[in-house]
């Protein structure tokens, strides 16, 4: 596990020290949450799983767990995706 | 609303996706860069919106999934022209309708006048379509400064105008007044000059060298201000002589002429029920009175009623429908009593001293007399008005001389 981390520690400092977004280098997901009602997700791998009540994305090294209640995907392409609902929880599992 | 057009003019459609690894599709739809929306979760799959085109690109994913895809129906421009494949002409001849309407916006099809009180608007339209812009004309083509300044050198009361050009309308505001000195827009020096024989009862002078002075009398054509001046030197000789665009304001005391009459006794027209209607059509100028009525009657009088077909407010087109009508009367001869006939006339003076009043006169003295003689009753006399009797005048050379 620490063999795997170290590589992103030098990606991290090299994003940092030319002050590049992570994102970029790192490819790493990000979550726009507006309230409790509204999520954006950006940099997403694929949808493992949807259902009203559960939405699991998966990320490039984690997966993303939402729970809640009427959740609904309004729309996904290829960057980005928008979801809607009463959103409880939102989990990183590895 | 932007999305919706793009998305109606693209064409969508709703789908329903079926099977074990539909979470597996979702995720190749995402990554082979197709975009789905409004998607929801239903038994056994869900169901989702997508473009028209993209349904060709899922087909192999569907087969890699073991998923299926039904399409629950159809929207867009798409459908539309899909539904009316058959109907080709309906649509040239729609499209040929568009195409024409856009030509004609590219003419003039009316004219209006606006704010005229002694020219009538048919004396105004009459010049404008004879001597400038007829019916018909490309809107390109019209120069509305050179159209202003033809109709202020012809209509001489204009005192001030505007044209503009509104769809496929040409609409001329006027001001009437009495001939004014206006000199906002002169370059050429000049003088103002009395406009009508009067008494000057007051002047001011903002330009130019004054010649006459209170309670002076004065002719018409007599210079009032004048657009030279004078430059002395200690010797009181002449140094220099400049020339000025005079302006200012002169009024005098003046006398208008009222002359008027009626009848006591004289002939109406008492409509019987008779008539007969007939309709024309006017295309591009032309007019097709598909049938006219043959008979004549003994007494009759002719109107005709215009619809101007129009899209909108200004958007005229170059299509008239004419009502026209034949009606039939009765000559009848009518006697006004002498308090009929001098209530008639009192009404007429009061309309024209209104008139005067709108028009910016003061009106010192009513000398009109009403009187009844021979079956007539007259109404003659004069009114004494303080008016502006200023009017511009360009210099020429003999006048310099």
């Amino acid at each position: 596990m620490k063999e795997k981390k170290e590589p992103l520690r030098a990606v991290e400092k090299i994003s940092d020290s030319l002050s590049l977004p992570q994102d970029v280098l790192l490819s790493s997901t990000i979550l726009t949450i507006e309230g409790t009602s509204k999520v954006f997700i950006e940099n997403y791998k694929g949808i493992t799983l949807y259902h009203e009540n559960k939405i699991v994305i998966q990320a490039k090294h984690y997966q993303v767990i939402l729970r809640g209640k009427n959740l609904r995907i309004e729309y996904f392409n290829q960057d980005d995706m928008k979801i809607c609902g009463k959103i409880i929880s939102i989990e990183f599992v590895s | 609303m932007a999305k919706k057009l793009v998305k109606w003019c693209l064409g969508y459609v709703k789908i329903a996706l079926t099977g074990e690894h539909t979470n597996r599709l979702l995720t190749l739809l995402k990554n082979n860069g197709i975009s789905l929306w409004d998607i929801v979760p239903v038994e056994h799959g869900y169901e989702a919106y997508m473009y028209k085109n993209d349904v060709f690109q899922i087909k192999p994913l569907l087969r890699k999934t073991e998923s299926k895809m039904k399409i629950l129906k159809k929207y867009g421009w798409f459908r539309i022209s899909f539904r009316y494949r058959k109907r080709k002409p309906f649509i040239f001849g729609f499209l040929l309708c568009v195409c024409f309407i856009y030509y004609f916006t590219l003419f003039i099809w009316d004219i209006h006048i606006d704010g005229e009180s002694n020219y009538t608007k048919e004396q105004l339209i009459t010049y404008i379509k004879e001597n400038y812009v007829d019916l018909g004309t490309r809107k390109n083509e019209i120069n509305c400064e050179e159209l202003e300044k033809e109709l202020r050198k012809y209509f001489e009361e204009i005192a001030w105008i505007n044209c503009e050009l509104k769809g496929t309308q040409l609409i001329v505001h006027i001001r009437e007044t009495i001939p004014a000195a206006e000199t906002k827009n002169q370059t050429t020096p000049g003088d103002i000059v009395a406009g009508k024989d009067a008494v000057v009862s007051s002047i001011i002078t903002r330009n130019g060298t004054p010649l006459i002075k209170k309670d002076m009398e004065v002719k018409k054509g007599d210079i009032l201000i004048s657009g030279t001046i004078y430059i002395y030197d200690d010797y009181n000789e002449i140094l220099e002589t400049n020339y000025v665009c005079a302006d200012g304001d002169v009024y005098g005391k003046t006398e208008i002429i009222y002359d008027d009459y009626v009848s006591l006794s004289h002939y109406e027209k008492e409509e019987t029920k008779e008539k007969k209607t007939y309709y024309s059509i006017s295309l591009w100028g032309k007019t097709y009175t598909p049938y006219t009525p043959k008979k004549n009657y003994a007494n009759q009088m002719e109107t005709s009623e215009e619809i101007h077909l129009k899209l909108g407010e200004n958007m005229y087109l170059p299509i008239f429908f004419v009502k026209n009508q034949k009606i039939e009367y009765v000559p009848k001869l009518v006697n006004y009593s002498e308090e009929e006939a001098i209530s008639i006339m009192e009404e007429r003076i009061q309309q024209y001293q209104d008139k005067l009043i709108e028009k910016g006169v003061v009106i010192l003295e009513n000398n009109v007399k009403i009187y009844i003689e021979n079956g007539v009753c007259y109404a003659k006399g004069s009114f004494v008005v303080i008016e502006r009797i200023g009017l511009y005048q360009e210099k020429t050379e003999q006048m310099e001389d």
